[in-house]
């Protein structure tokens, strides 16, 4: 492990401008895949996404009043279910969706908009129902969702930012190591083996993909900061389970990148410029 | 004496076909010092990569200290490197000073800062090179990176040293130090062969010296 460290040092050390330039901009074309992927998976939800388990403009909420028998309710739910144009219906207790209140909740999807008067009227003249409204109740927020073009384009992106990080990696990795040529040589000559060559080299691409990744999870968090209440429409950078996943799973995947950036990188030792006897 | 180098049938052919080694026999004993010479391009350079394993064998069979480099696995063939000093054919030594290069190789090794800086101390002592030993190897004279080239051979106290094309570029008086150089490692007890292009200066005529002449290895 000491020799791991020993030599990541010393290769670290090695690192001149045109090598820092190409694998800064290599990192960079790394952070821009991770924060395609992020967008995609946070604002690319379908409009509607966040508002789940409210009512649309096709749905009718229904107030039942709590001194019905479980069997007046039971028969109240297959009376609505029988009625024309009602395509589902669900049962809720009130506490579910207003905390303080009593008694049940018939949720009503209609299948049509068109239809929904006719079914409120109907449902409301029902004894036992104390209030019947339609999608006015509540209506759903119109999540902030990315036109299809938009995510065509960001998948586009993402794929090309992966090939110029590649691009650029071998660029600065050929100039890291063309001003470390001299020590592979000895280390080839003197029998060190690739084990402990390589480990080094892959090592500073899993750098750049992790560094790629942190700074992806601080933009997500400064994003969702700095947005505050406008995160609301935005269903993905609303729900907190939603960004930590987004954000776990962008570190992994610049992680997963910077090893394929390093294993590029180490790819390039079989180069004859690194033979011991040129 | 004991067996260092046992070289038996050894044929070896290049990519385009040309037999650049034809059934070649060589035997040294441990403790040796041996000049190999022959012109350029007559196959000094493969002969060493051969027996310090850097170059796997196609035919024939090479035992090196009782270890048969044909048949060694990956992992044994680097372990045998570990005990073969190899300086190759014009050596430049990294940027770095001349005991940085040292304790480089050393650490890469495997072995701690203390123990490497030590080890490195006593190979600049014993090529002269300690007054040096902070000086940037690019700053060195040819003679002097040469001396740093065998202090990097023997830094790690192996157990054969091969040097190749040594005389390269040096003046009689170069080539003299360096035969005098040589002489003190091989009083310690290390196995040496040396590949030149002739002719050898008079202080290395005095030590065995080997021919490779058409493929084949001919001399005493």
């Amino acid at each position: 492990m000491s020799t791991f460290f020993f030599l990541f040092r010393e290769l670290l050390g090695s690192i001149r401008a045109r090598s820092a330039v190409l694998l800064s901009a290599s990192s960079l074309f790394v952070f821009i895949c991770l924060a395609c992927f992020a967008t995609l998976l946070l604002v690319g939800g379908t409009a509607g996404d966040g508002a789940r388990g409210t009512l649309g403009a096709a749905e009718i909420v229904v107030d039942l009043s709590p001194r019905l028998s479980a069997e007046t309710v039971n028969s109240l739910y297959l009376q609505i279910r029988q009625q024309p144009n009602v395509s589902s219906i669900s049962f809720r207790f009130a506490q579910e969706s207003s905390p303080g209140s009593t008694g049940g909740r018939f949720f009503i999807r209609t299948s049509s908009a068109e239809a929904m008067p006719d079914v409120v009227t109907a449902v409301a003249a029902m004894d036992g129902i104390t209030q019947a409204e339609g999608g006015a109740v509540a209506p759903p927020s119109n999540g902030f969702a990315l036109p299809a073009s938009a995510r065509i384009g960001l998948l586009a992106l993402l794929v090309l930012s992966v090939a110029l990080s590649l691009i650029l990696a071998r660029g600065g990795y050929r100039a890291l190591l063309g001003a470390f040529h001299g020590e592979i040589r000895i280390m080839r000559l003197s029998g060190t083996s690739e084990r402990t060559i390589a480990p080094p080299i892959v090592g500073l691409g899993v750098l750049m993909g992790l560094l790629s990744g942190l700074l992806l999870v601080v933009g997500i968090y400064l994003g969702q900061y700095a947005l505050g209440e406008a995160t609301s429409g935005i269903s993905g950078l609303a729900s907190g389970s939603r960004v930590l996943g987004v954000t776990f799973a962008g570190l992994t995947l610049g992680v997963l990148l910077g090893s394929l950036i390093g294993l590029f990188g180490a790819s390039l030792l079989t180069s004859r410029e690194f033979s011991p006897l040129r | 004496m004991p067996v260092m180098i046992q070289v038996s049938e050894l044929h070896f052919t290049t990519e385009d076909g040309i037999k650049v080694l034809e059934d070649v026999h060589l035997h040294v004993d441990r403790g040796d010092l041996v000049y190999l010479v022959g012109d350029a391009a007559v196959g000094k350079t493969l002969l060493l990569g051969l027996l310090g394993a850097q170059i796997p064998p196609q035919q024939g069979q090479i035992l090196v200290y009782g270890r048969n480099v044909a048949r060694l696995s990956r992992e044994k063939s680097f372990q045998l490197r570990r005990q073969i000093g190899f300086l190759p054919q014009g050596f430049v030594p990294p940027s770095r000073t001349t005991v940085g290069n040292l304790t480089f190789k050393l650490r890469a090794l495997g072995d701690f800062r203390e123990q490497a800086e030590e080890k490195a101390l006593v190979a600049l002592e014993l090529v002269g090179l300690l007054r040096q030993q902070t000086t940037e190897a690019s700053e060195l004279s040819s003679v002097e990176r040469l001396r740093l080239g065998v202090a990097l051979a023997i830094c790690d106290d192996p157990l054969l040293l091969l040097i190749d094309d040594l005389f390269d570029g040096l003046g009689p008086e170069d080539q003299e130090q360096i035969c005098s150089l040589l002489e003190r490692i091989h009083h310690r007890g290390m196995t040496i062969l040396v590949a030149a292009r002739g002719p050898l200066p008079v202080q290395a005529r005095r030590h065995r010296v080997l021919e490779l002449v058409d493929g084949k290895v001919v001399g005493r």
